[in-house]
């Protein structure tokens, strides 16, 4: 229990020196805004010419949009200090870490919050209430309550993902594009309704690199659409067990990679 | 500046990208993944009409266009943020007492930056490409020339871009945000994804006015055959005009940011 106190601590200060600034604070949010709205934008500009997308329309594909951006945003907020963590590394700063008495996941990711959750949360909320209206969701009681459910599922993928990948650092050392290209650019799969890509690409999606699950599987459930593609309707239901599995086996790789770290020394 | 000192500059920048070798497979894999997202949106867009041509382009049109401007894309790949990275560090106190011109060395780095991201990636996922999709280039020596010169022209204003987001280094703290402005209005307004062909009435007259499409659509336009070669003419004075007004912006933030420069401990 003492330790959650010092979690929380570590995560108050790193929030207050994030906000200390708050024009610059304010002003990157618009920025991250913008940036999605460009995205948002080329989106409706296809979706205005070509009205749907494989039997997605607008509703029902803003709303796809919404449970990524919330999956994104809450993994940013806890996992965000993954994304530099091999200059951690490099610069052996996390020799520092290994020697407080203090797990060294836990002091990684509490060691920075990151300002963008607030920008994807009200993205994610915008797109859901749209998404909603548009993609006629009847929200019944059992779909209220699994949402939450859902999102907690994606930020487990999301995360689990990403902790693998910065494992990786362990090794390598320097895995900077690698970690930019797993965890940014990767996203850009599911921007679409995974059932555009050929079959081995939604194998891919589905069950090695599990992504689909975050928002292509669930968004079935909440449309009441039925299945297109690989989908059997167990797989909507998907994301829980699959965020378990992906962050228990990353928990795995990340001690690994801890038991075979050596200093660089510097 | 003198020819053979530029060369030296370029050569230089080009070598130090040599050493990441790692980095350079991963970015073959990233700029790929979204060449094969595109490429699979398109289809799966056309696959939903009896119609073969939209807004002027084929299926094979279309693929093509995503393909070679995803190349083109990739070919001007350059790190923005090494004037602020100048700036933070103190740095940028030696580049002034350089007798040579800054913009130039700044093009310099890039062109060897560039050069260095056309060979290791732009080669290899262009011929993949070749051979996993549908895509026809008109083979004309001609067109082929012209096509260089337009994406000189489009490279010189990319770089000039990315000298004045640099250079607000000189008046702001933290810069990050302006870089993501820059991203979004870049991949949005110039064609990167979605060619402005596609665009509704409202915003190809909002396009007309920026200098965007002159740094990736354009230069598609006339390597994939869409721009005749009359056209490519006017396309390349329109560039050339972009260029000087670029260039008079670039000299006058750099004539103020001089005075204004401000080094943080450096």
């Amino acid at each position: 229990m003492e330790s959650i106190k010092i979690y929380l601590t570590l995560f108050t200060t790193s929030m207050k020196a994030r906000m200390e600034y708050k024009a610059s604070f304010l002003f990157y949010i618009f920025a991250i805004l913008t940036f999605y709205a460009g995205q948002f934008g080329l989106l409706f500009i296809l979706l205005n010419r070509f009205h749907e997308i494989k039997g997605w329309s607008v509703g029902e594909m803003v709303f796809l949009y919404s449970l990524q951006a919330f999956a994104f945003g809450f993994t940013n907020l806890i996992f965000s200090q993954l994304v530099n963590f091999d200059k951690m590394i490099v610069d052996g700063e996390f020799d520092r870490v290994l020697v407080r008495p203090l797990s060294p996941l836990g002091q990684v990711i509490f060691s920075k919050f990151e300002v963008s959750t607030a920008a994807h949360l009200i993205i994610g909320s915008t797109a859901l209430y749209f998404g909603s209206r548009y993609g006629n969701i009847d929200w019944t009681l059992y779909k209220v309550i699994l949402f939450p459910v859902i999102i907690t599922g994606g930020v487990l993928i999301a995360g689990g993902i990403r902790l693998m990948v910065t494992a990786v650092a362990f090794w390598t050392l320097r895995n900077r594009s690698l970690v930019h290209t797993v965890i940014f650019s990767s996203k850009e799969f599911i921007n679409y309704p995974v059932n555009i890509y050929n079959v081995g690409m939604q194998f891919f999606l589905t069950f090695i690199f599990p992504i689909a699950f975050i928002n292509f599987y669930p968004a079935h459930f909440f449309l009441d659409r039925s299945g297109a593609g690989l989908l059997h309707p167990l797989l909507e239901m998907g994301t829980p067990i699959v965020g378990i599995i992906v962050i228990t086996a990353s928990i795995f790789s990340w001690k690994a990679g801890v038991n075979h770290y050596q200093s660089t020394g510097s | 500046m003198n020819p053979t000192l530029f060369i030296k500059f370029v050569s230089v920048s080009f070598q130090k990208q040599v050493t990441y070798r790692f980095d350079c497979f991963v970015g073959i894999v990233n700029g790929f993944l979204y060449v094969f997202i595109f490429t699979s949106l398109w289809k799966a867009l056309y696959s939903q009409f009896d119609t073969t041509m939209h807004n002027g382009y084929t299926l094979t049109a279309i693929v093509t266009y995503a393909v070679m401007v995803m190349a083109v894309r990739i070919s001007f790949t350059m790190d923005d943020s090494i004037i602020y990275r100048k700036v933070m560090d103190g740095s940028i106190a030696m580049e002034l007492v350089r007798p040579t011109s800054f913009f130039f060395m700044n093009l310099a780095e890039n062109v060897g930056n560039s050069l260095f991201h056309m060979m290791a990636r732009t080669v290899p996922i262009a011929l993949i490409s070749v051979f996993l999709f549908d895509i026809y280039i008109p083979f004309e020596v001609q067109r082929f020339l012209v096509f260089i010169v337009s994406f000189i022209a489009g490279y010189i204003l990319v770089s000039m871009m990315n000298f004045i987001a640099g250079l607000l280094a000189f008046w702001f703290i933290e810069i990050f945000p302006f870089l993501l402005f820059k991203y979004a209005f870049y991949t949005f307004f110039s064609g990167g994804i979605v060619p402005i062909d596609f665009f509704p009435e409202f915003l190809k007259a909002l396009v007309k006015l920026l200098p965007f499409q002159y740094m990736l659509y354009y230069p598609t336009t006339i390597l994939i055959g869409r721009a005749s070669l009359a056209e490519a003419q006017s396309i390349i004075a329109a560039q050339l005009i972009w260029i000087v007004i670029m260039g008079v912006i670039c000299s006058l933030m750099w004539g103020a940011g001089k005075k204004k420069l401000i080094i943080q401990g450096g």
